[in-house]
């Protein structure tokens, strides 16, 4: 259903179909879908250094990368959601300032029964003793903080460029 | 691939079909069925076939615990050899290799865990954080302030609830001082806490990782002395006891003999033999041990009245009598009569029905084998006794056994055959939990590596080796030395370029007492061309990494006899590799006094020659003047060699000629 008059358009001297196009109207709805949220902007020269986390947009958690905390309390009847993100957030300031300018990804925090691991890559910044070192504190500390086992898995990586999955 | 995993699941199948006929699990339920059926058509083969039927027993219902399909599932799986201990992060930049490094890891890491206590400690308010329903005491932090501050008995039982030593004994200097009367069973508390740990707070309990490292060679050798304070407030509290109760007694008698006052726990025992006071079992579990430190003659004596005393109170003998028993017949294992004692003991364990430990078998081991040039075949006999056998943790003495076993396998018998018995011990079930700690670990083998090297062919040396290095075991410098004579009398040369890789990767190229016998080694003879163009490699790379050391100012570097340089020179010419053995002379030319030692007459022979060959008369000259210089018998043949087989022009002879 157009309103485009054809004699106006002669008049107006411009091409019909580039005049539909900016001023049709449409009838389906509208989605308001916001695709931008969590989403890393692009640079002009595409300079801008990615992990494989970052370039996938947040819809596409469970489908090529999976989620940051592993735990059951958004089951039914599970209870505890807002003590397990809260401790979650704790953990994850706490490997950030404990590890500091080491990480190298994010925090993944996995609870098995009462069990707590803490997976996440490190650059090889320092020597393996300090990080034994940090391990060690890291596990005694939230163990006795949270009140349950804690465990640190680590990964390292020799060099930054490794963990690059592309520049936008 | 896919037989080892099918056979994988038969095992696992036929562990299942063992473990577990609970009605309850889905699983098992189908499993009976298909046996049903499996059985069935099989009666059905018999009807067709003879007239026979086998008569089926169906085995009687086991009863299983929550565990057992854990345990089941578990006893498929193997140990792997080539993972890292698991008290390492799993990762290739952070798994140790050489003894330091495992040494240093562990040790941080428990530094990290001491660390996190301090924290703790100090801040305690700040942990308070805690929703988990029940509570579990080991993750609350340590409680730092008391609930009675204010001297009294339930203060006083407060401290020795927690076992802070130190407050106790301040609070109970208090209440003395006030007058106040404590009721016999407090003092009777207080007396036990002083007692067992010596009047001084107990140290913090080691974290798993010290205890790993918490034994080694200079920690054998310490020696037992007394630490019991005499004259210390425990015997003070003793005394002012309004009641002597045989408790208090025992209590003392073994708190000196726990901190070795021999004198004094046998003299507290004759008190209470002439006052009539029962002594207990576990005090005599106490003093039987000593009695080689208190008497000098009629040791065994000694013991058999302590014992007979035992019998006149009825008290049935358990394993750890005899345990103090054979710890006292190994503390007087210097005596001749001590074997024929231990033997008895055997005996008198078999007729009590009491099956020994694996650290009762130590014990009698350290009798036996307590000069190194005793002989005996009892080894031999107490490893077949327990072959094929799981043991469990019975005896702290029980961690001994396999590192000494293997030891006096190698230094009194030297006998392979039984090493690979103890060894086939050691892989039984769960028996590798009897080597804990990293320094029977290193010794055991050390003694078994030792053994094989002394023995056995390079092929299954090199197995071995391959097997446990350096996961569970990284050779120390004189183990790869052993290494290295095996090597030169079974004619493994092939073998070196791995055992190279190992050494740099152990970092043993530094010291030469070890790199020289290595490069000695490789230059004995010629090898077929690929093996000889390894060897150069491996002499290319120590330069390299020498020159990198130089440039790059190690603290540390690498020290570079002129022995090696003449053995690298050589290893280079043999792959004609004339340059980087020029190369290798000229900077011993250079710089002479960086390295200790001369050059080798045979690599100076060996790099003329080659120049000779090469055609190179300006070089064979300069060769010729080293020679010269440091003086060298084969100079002269030299010089002549050069001016018959060479074109030289007047100069060069002239040059020659003056050098001569």
């Amino acid at each position: 259903m157009s309103v485009c008059n054809p004699n106006r358009m002669l008049l107006l001297k411009q091409p019909i179909r580039s005049w539909c196009m900016r001023r049709a109207i449409q009838t389906t709805s509208v989605t308001n879908k916001n695709l931008r949220a969590g989403q890393y902007k692009s640079t002009i020269h595409r300079t801008k250094p990615l992990t494989y986390e970052e370039t996938q947009q947040p819809f596409k958690i469970g489908a090529t990368k999976s989620w940051n905390s592993w735990n059951t309390s958004n089951l039914h009847e599970e209870g505890r959601a807002s003590e397990t993100t809260t401790e979650d957030m704790f953990i994850r300031k706490f490997m950030g300032g404990t590890w500091h300018r080491l990480l190298a990804s994010e925090v993944i925090i996995k609870r098995r029964h009462n069990m707590i691991i803490i997976a996440c890559l490190v650059f090889q910044a320092v020597p393996p003793r300090k990080m034994y070192f940090l391990s060690g504190y890291t596990e005694e500390l939230l163990s006795t903080f949270l009140n349950c086992p804690v465990k640190v898995e680590l990964q390292t990586v020799k060099d930054k460029k490794d963990i690059i999955f592309k520049y936008i | 691939m896919a037989t080892s995993v099918n056979s994988t699941c038969r095992v696992l199948y036929l562990h299942v079909q063992n473990v577990s006929r609970c009605s309850s699990r889905p699983f098992c339920c189908s499993y009976r069925r298909t046996q049903q059926s499996s059985v069935s058509t099989e009666r059905k083969a018999d009807h067709g076939g003879t007239n026979t039927v086998e008569t089926i027993i169906v085995p009687r219902r086991k009863k299983r615990d929550s565990l057992s399909i854990l345990r089941a599932l578990s006893s498929t799986v193997g140990k792997d050899f080539t993972a890292a201990h698991n008290r390492y992060l799993d990762d290739p930049f952070l798994i140790p290799v050489s003894i330091r490094e495992k040494q240093t890891y562990t040790l941080s890491r428990a530094s990290g865990k001491r660390a996190a206590k301090y924290m703790i400690e100090n801040h305690s308010p700040l942990f308070q954080y805690s929703n988990e329903e029940p509570k579990v005491q080991a993750y609350q932090p340590p409680q730092t302030e008391y609930a009675h501050p204010e001297p009294s008995e339930d203060a006083l039982m407060e401290r020795i609830g927690m076992r802070r030593v130190i407050d106790a004994i301040e609070v109970y200097k208090n209440l003395r001082q006030s007058g106040e009367k404590l009721p016999l069973e407090t003092q009777l508390r207080l007396l036990e806490l002083l007692a067992v740990y010596n009047c001084t707070d107990p140290a913090p309990p080691p974290l798993p990782e010290e205890t790993v490292y918490s034994q080694d060679a200079a920690s054998q050798r310490i020696k037992l002395r007394k630490t019991w304070h005499t004259n210390s407030i425990v015997e003070e509290l003793f005394e002012d006891l309004p009641e002597k109760t045989p408790a208090a007694y025992n209590i003392m008698t073994r708190g000196m003999a726990k901190y070795l006052d021999v004198d004094g726990a046998f003299g507290m025992h004759k008190e209470m033999l002439d006052k009539g006071i029962p002594v207990e079992r576990e005090t005599y579990h106490t003093l039987i041990p000593l009695v080689p430190y208190y008497t000098e003659k009629e040791k065994w004596e000694t013991v058999m009245t302590l014992l007979k005393e035992m019998k006149e109170r009825n008290f049935q003998a358990n394993l750890a009598t005899f345990n103090s028993i054979l710890l006292s017949l190994s503390r007087m294992a210097a005596y001749p009569q001590s074997q024929k004692h231990a033997m008895k003991t055997l005996v008198e364990m078999q007729n009590c029905g009491i099956e020994p430990c694996l650290g009762s078998w130590y014990y009698i081991i350290q009798v036996f084998y307590y000069f190194e040039d005793r002989q005996s075949n009892i080894l031999h006999d107490i490893v077949s006794e327990v072959e094929g056998k799981q043991f469990t943790v019975q005896d702290s003495s029980d961690m001994k056994f396999f590192s000494n076993a293997m030891m006096k396998c190698f230094r009194n018998l030297k006998d392979l055959d039984l090493a690979y018995r103890i060894d086939a011990l050691l892989h039984t079930g769960n028996n590798i939990r009897f080597l804990n700690d990293a320094f029977s670990e290193q010794s055991y083998s050390w003694y078994f590596m030792q053994l094989l090297c002394m023995f056995e062919t390079m092929d299954k040396i090199m197995e071995y080796y391959e097997r446990i290095v350096p996961s569970m075991w990284t050779p120390a410098a004189s183990g790869m030395g052993e290494l290295l004579k095996a090597i030169e009398l079974h004619d493994g040369f092939e073998h070196i370029p791995r055992i190279w890789s190992d050494v740099v990767m152990f970092d043993y190229m530094r010291s030469d007492s070890f790199t020289e016998p290595l490069f000695a080694l490789m230059t004995k003879k010629t090898h077929p061309e690929e093996l000889q163009s390894q060897f150069a490699d491996i002499a290319e790379y120590m330069i390299g990494r020498w020159k990198q050391e130089r440039v790059d100012e190690y603290t540390n570097p690498i020290q570079m006899t002129a022995t090696n340089v003449s053995y690298i020179i050589i290893l280079c010419l043999r792959s004609d590799r004339f340059e980087s053995a020029w190369s290798m002379f000229q900077t011993y030319k250079q710089h002479d006094r960086m390295f200790s030692g001369i050059l080798s007459d045979e690599s100076l022979v060996a790099l003329t020659n080659t120049c000779i060959e090469q055609k190179q008369p300006e070089k064979a000259i300069e060769c010729l003047s080293v020679v010269g210089n440091l003086g060298l018998q084969n100079h002269k043949e030299l010089a002549e060699k050069i001016l018959t087989e060479m074109d030289l022009s007047e100069s060069q002879k002239q040059h020659i000629d003056v050098l001569m």
